[in-house]
């Protein structure tokens, strides 16, 4: 049995693994800056906008909160395909390690906004009255305030957003991104290589778990409750 | 000094308007200790947020040294902020900052201030507060007095001309409490720094405050210095709130079950008088007995006063002249039954 397994192993092509690994990372890497620099705002803003917050405003808080909605109802698959020819157009290719940034991107960003948003609406709503009592503007309140306060929940949420994009973007290597994902489907699925397969899940899982645990030594590294 | 002039605001809840303040107006006058006192559900918060316009009025006008704060733009409306300090009951420190650095917040806001100077400012106000050893502290460290102070250090960093407390020591024991009240008079008297406090409780308005507003469900139903308002309130709700604090009242019961006869009368005694030996004196002269069936001795701020129910005991002369005898030793006396 031992022997078989290490046939099955010996077999494999090792580099290619750690190529398409490598690519994985660079995917989730690239994405998940992308997303944290625009969903960030994005959640402050949904976060400001909504109800009974400083900048309450109805119209613009539905608006957004209906695009973000949009774009987290549609299966990730389906937006990978409908965002093809803005890929194009915006970095003249769809394929590929760079290819699945975009897309990446907007699928994680209303997510990731989502839970900004979510983490804020936590804070006390009292820090928010006590900065405004001692004169804050609100750009200081934000960043005085409002983001040292959940900056623990931020990483938090910034974990998940990461591991959302682990599996977003393997899903990815159907339409011909790079990665552990098209190794799967190109070598596991359509050759029928089940140890590729398994290889595969086997390092998305290891790369979540990894994750996982660096995201949670953070937040307790910077948790002051 | 601070006028209110007939303020009013209100709330819509599930589209009804609820009426917070109703035609609310006071004044208080610089270097005193206001007291506003009510139930909960009173309006207090909402008259308090109105000096700072976290709560804006409907109508009327709050004048901080003549001029009227609800007319200022945003930009007069900050700087008159950062010079009004305001503490909470839930003390609302930033979790994530330590001691120090939540001291350093509304000195940063401000960008006056060279970071030594707000170094400086930051050990000065750590040392008011008692607090220097614990700067590199998060507030979760701290017991709700500390974080208290940390709260009063925060609010005085600007130098403030007055100070908004919002039940800044409801959250507080009762030990606690005392020591947050001194801290708050030490300030009000080092600093002529005018303090306008809410609260719930008799006792702290006793302890600290100058004058005290009665708020009834948004309207104020009783004013006046401490003193008088606790030893003669005229509102119901007043007298509700002081017996509260140090039950009276039960006089007429308790002389009915010791079945003795003779007048009730309530002695009240305000000042160095309380500590003098009157009812001596005056048993002596009229060769009288008294018995005290039910009082409170103690100080409002550091007035000591007392408020007695005594039953006259043996033959009773003119009430009268007795009365005119207490009142030559300034001690008011009332017939409380006959």
């Amino acid at each position: 049995m031992s022997s078989e397994v290490f046939t099955i192993l010996g077999s494999l092509d090792w580099s290619d693994i750690g190529l398409a690994t490598l690519e994985t990372l660079a995917m989730v890497g690239g994405s998940l800056l992308f997303t944290v620099i625009l969903g960030l705002p994005l959640g402050v803003i949904l976060f400001l906008t909504g109800p009974r917050q400083p900048l309450a405003h109805a119209q613009i808080y539905a608006v957004l909160s209906l695009l973000v909605n949009l774009l987290r109802s549609t299966p990730f698959v389906i937006l990978l395909i409908v965002l093809i020819p803005f890929t194009v157009a915006l970095i003249g290719t769809s394929i590929g390690v760079p290819g699945a940034i975009p897309p990446l991107v907007i699928g994680a960003t209303p997510f990731f906004a989502r839970l900004v948003e979510n983490v804020l609406r936590e804070v006390d709503r009292g820090i928010i009255e006590a900065s405004q009592a001692m004169g804050a503007t609100l750009p200081q309140i934000v960043f005085g305030a409002l983001l040292p306060e959940t900056f623990p929940g931020l990483l938090a949420a910034v974990t998940v957003t990461a591991i959302t994009l682990v599996s977003y973007a393997a899903m990815s290597g159907v339409i011909g991104g790079g990665g552990l994902g098209d190794l799967a489907i190109r070598f596991g699925y359509q050759r029928f290589q089940t140890d590729v397969m398994v290889i595969t899940v086997a390092v998305l899982l290891l790369l979540v778990q990894v994750l996982q645990v660096f995201g949670d030594r953070l937040v307790l590294r910077f948790s002051h409750k | 000094m601070i006028d209110i002039e007939h303020v009013s605001k209100h709330y819509v809840v599930d589209g009804i308007a609820v009426p917070a303040l109703s035609d609310v107006s006071l004044r208080v006058e610089q270097g005193e200790v206001f007291g506003i006192i009510g139930v909960s559900g009173a309006g207090k918060s909402t008259l308090v947020r109105t000096l700072n316009l976290l709560e804006r009025p409907d109508s009327g006008r709050v004048l901080v040294d003549g001029s009227d704060i609800t007319l200022f733009s945003k930009t007069q409306l900050r700087s008159y902020r950062r010079k009004t300090g305001m503490i909470f009951q839930h003390f609302n420190l930033i979790g994530a900052k330590t001691v120090a650095e939540n001291v350093r917040f509304p000195l940063k806001l401000t960008g006056e201030y060279t970071t030594a100077e707000i170094e400086q400012r930051v050990d000065e106000l750590l040392e008011l507060v008692e607090l220097s050893g614990h700067r590199d502290k998060y507030p979760a460290q701290l017991s709700g007095g500390q974080k208290q102070r940390v709260g009063i250090a925060r609010a005085l960093a600007n130098r403030p001309k007055l100070l908004l407390c919002d039940e800044a020591t409801s959250a507080l024991d009762p030990q606690t409490t005392q020591s947050i009240l001194h801290l708050l008079l030490d300030i009000n008297r080092r600093f002529g720094l005018t303090i306008v406090l809410i609260t719930h409780e008799m006792d702290v308005i006793r302890a600290v405050c100058d004058r005290v507003a009665v708020l009834d469900q948004g309207v104020l139903v009783e004013q006046g210095r401490v003193a008088e308002v606790l030893l003669h309130p005229q509102h119901a709700l007043t007298r509700a709130l002081v017996q509260e604090s140090c039950p009276q009242g039960e006089s007429a019961k308790i002389s009915a079950r010791l079945n003795l006869p003779g007048p009730l009368l309530r002695l009240t005694f305000l000042g160095a008088i309380t500590h003098q030996p009157v009812l001596q004196r005056i048993a002596a002269a009229f060769a009288l007995g008294f018995n005290i069936i039910e009082g409170v001795i103690g100080h409002i701020k550091e007035t000591p006063y007392g408020q007695i129910t005594v039953q006259v005991i043996g033959a009773v002369p003119d009430l009268a002249r007795l009365e005119a005898a207490f009142g030559e030793h300034s001690v008011r006396c009332e017939l409380v039954q006959p």
